[in-house]
């Protein structure tokens, strides 16, 4: 009698389709918004300073880790804040290239906005403090050219003000 | 739950050496000050501390996480010592989320006085009116409260509340509108809570699940001035706001205002008749002092047994001084009105060369039925409109009230009733004269 291969054909076939549906679907984690990441990240980055005025890493690196997933929101305000807290995350892992790098993103997000100036006063600021005062004096530079002709709110201006005199 | 984070901690830091000297928590605001715009989510807030500064640089770092405030908008001034304390950097610390760092050049060692000013949204503010007419619906007294709302993240506590009417453009007005005829923040005062309930709701607050006490003993006196297109309301004494809470006082109170209480019908626009108290916002209707903000009233009318009777609860638009306030009462199914079409013909045909036509006259007659099923004396003002170039019969009682619409005015005793009979003709087509 001639073995008929079409029913083990067909359980295999449904069992291929049922582990593949079952792979893909389950790979999928329960749905985080990037707005939620950011919020967990804002959290982890409100208790990150011990009582004793010691830093806690685990929290860093879970903060930086959280902001990291709400980099590329589609919300451009959630986004450069986002850089502005990973790159927070960078100085106290003690990271200040990855820093600058993330900052530097805000300024192309967000042009002219007080992130903006925010994340580029940061740069400067870094550099400054990591001993790279040619590349920051750039840096400050940057920030007078782009904000120092505009009529500024005092948080802004100050800024400004204090800059033209690192510029020197 | 999510709660204030708005804190200044001075950090006294020796910048040179970039060692941290001490951190001092600084005590509670001395004074703040609020000032609530009602046409846009806005309020300018001024609060005044007291630093202790070393001679040469301090750092002051404020943060606003988990508040509604606007970074961008947050000013640091000194009050005393102020040509020897200044603001020469902000920078951001990376060890907390939406804070700043003010660097301070001090040329005194010892206590300054500083004053921080910020706009942070979350915070509103609302007029609310309570009127109750007499027996005979001919006098009325009306209580004004102000309202103040808060889900700005931050409480308030001991705040001078000052509450802005008018419409603001942008925010650099904001800004300059409360620096005009701005009183000084009032000095600190001991804070007198009390835990006291006011039968008709002066000086309370209604919040969250709750009942919260205002601050002062006596019902605070409502300070009114007028900005030329806009108009202050100060709250005197100092007031607890705490977030999620809502703080009502008492604005103004008058009686024995004259109002004329009649009825309003037109079709299209309200299916039934409706009721209205009419004033006027002058001195001869005892008002007049300010413009009557937009905001929620809620009348009431006082029975034959003295007891009140609820009329009803309706938006108030804003009323400019010299205004007419018209206080929808609502529909009143004891007062009917029923127009009817009793005829509809066609008259005075024109033909062109073709034999169409061309021009025709309409003319429809209406009867209205008017009932007032009440036991008092109405009076009633029912509004027709008319579309194109129409004439109205002449023999019957009418005044025009605008371009295409006609009022019919009444008065109805108790139980009575009439008929208003017209006719209206249109000119249509070539007929047409205007």
């Amino acid at each position: 009698m001639k073995f008929d291969y079409r029913l083990p054909v067909l359980i295999a076939v449904l069992a291929v389709a049922s582990a593949y549906y079952n792979v893909t679907r389950r790979a999928v984690p329960p749905g985080i918004t990037q707005e939620e990441h950011f919020k967990r990240a804002e959290e982890l980055h409100s208790k990150i300073l011990r009582e004793d005025g010691s830093i806690d890493k685990n929290k860093v690196r879970e903060a930086l880790a959280e902001y990291k997933l709400a980099l590329d929101a589609s919300d451009l305000r959630l986004s450069a804040k986002s850089h502005i807290g990973a790159g927070q995350m960078n100085i106290l892992e003690g990271d200040t290239s990855a820093a600058i790098a993330e900052w530097k993103n805000v300024s192309v997000i967000l042009p002219g906005d007080f992130e903006s100036l925010r994340a580029m006063k940061s740069i400067a600021d870094a550099m400054k403090e990591n001993g790279q005062k040619e590349d920051a004096k750039e840096w400050y530079k940057k920030i007078v050219s782009e904000f120092g002709d505009s009529k500024l709110p005092q948080a802004m201006e100050v800024i400004v003000n204090s800059t033209r005199k690192e510029m020197n | 739950m999510k709660r204030i984070f708005l804190f200044l901690s001075l950090l006294l830091i020796s910048l040179d050496a970039d060692a941290r000297i001490g951190l001092v928590t600084l005590p509670r605001r001395e004074a703040v000050q609020l000032t609530i715009y009602n046409s846009a989510d806005l309020t300018l807030v001024r609060e005044r501390r007291t630093l202790t500064l070393a001679k040469g640089k301090n750092r002051l770092e404020f943060s606003w996480a988990n508040t509604l405030i606007d970074p961008t908008s947050v000013q640091f001034d000194a009050v005393s010592n102020t040509d020897k304390v200044e603001l020469i950097d902000i920078s951001f610390p990376a060890q907390a989320p939406n804070a700043l760092v003010w660097t301070i050049e001090s040329e005194v060692s010892g206590e300054v006085i500083v004053e921080i000013s910020y706009f942070t949204s979350g915070l509103t503010w609302s007029a609310d009116y309570e009127a109750t007419a007499d027996k005979g619906g001919k006098k009325l007294s009306l209580n004004s409260f102000v309202k103040a709302t808060n889900n700005s993240g931050e409480d308030y506590d001991g705040a001078q509340v000052r509450l802005i009417v008018g419409t603001i453009h942008l925010v650099e007005d904001i800004s300059e509108l409360a620096n005009r005829g701005a009183r000084p923040i009032p000095p600190p005062v001991l804070n007198r809570a009390r835990a006291m309930m006011m039968p008709e709701a002066v000086a309370s607050s209604v919040g969250l699940g709750g009942i919260f006490s205002a601050d002062s003993e006596e019902p605070p006196e409502i300070i009114r001035e007028g900005l030329s297109e806009y108009f202050i309301y100060t709250v005197s004494g100092e007031h607890s706001v705490p977030n999620t809470w809502a703080v009502r006082w008492l604005n103004f109170s008058q009686s024995d205002i004259d109002i004329e209480n009649f009825y309003r019908y037109e079709e299209g626009r309200y299916n039934e008749p409706r009721r209205f108290f009419k004033l006027k916002n002058d001195e001869a209707h005892k008002l007049g002092k300010e413009p009557l903000p937009d905001g929620r009233i809620e009348v009431f009318q006082v029975r034959e047994d003295g007891t009140r009777a609820f009329l009803g609860k309706t938006i108030s638009k804003y009323v400019p001084v010299g205004e007419w306030w018209e206080i929808d009462l609502g529909a009143d199914p004891d007062v009917i009105v029923k127009p009817k079409l009793m005829r509809r013909e066609i008259d005075d045909v024109e033909f062109d060369s073709d034999g169409d036509p061309s021009g025709w006259k309409v003319i429809e007659t209406w009867l209205i039925e008017v009932l007032n099923s009440r036991t008092d004396a109405i009076a009633i003002e029912i509004d027709r409109n008319f579309d194109g170039d129409f004439t109205l019969s002449q023999n019957v009682e009418k005044e025009k009230y605008d371009f295409d619409t006609v009022r019919f005015k009444r008065s109805l005793g108790g139980g009575e009733s009439e008929k208003i009979e017209y006719t209206v003709t249109y000119r249509k087509g070539t007929l047409i004269k205007r």
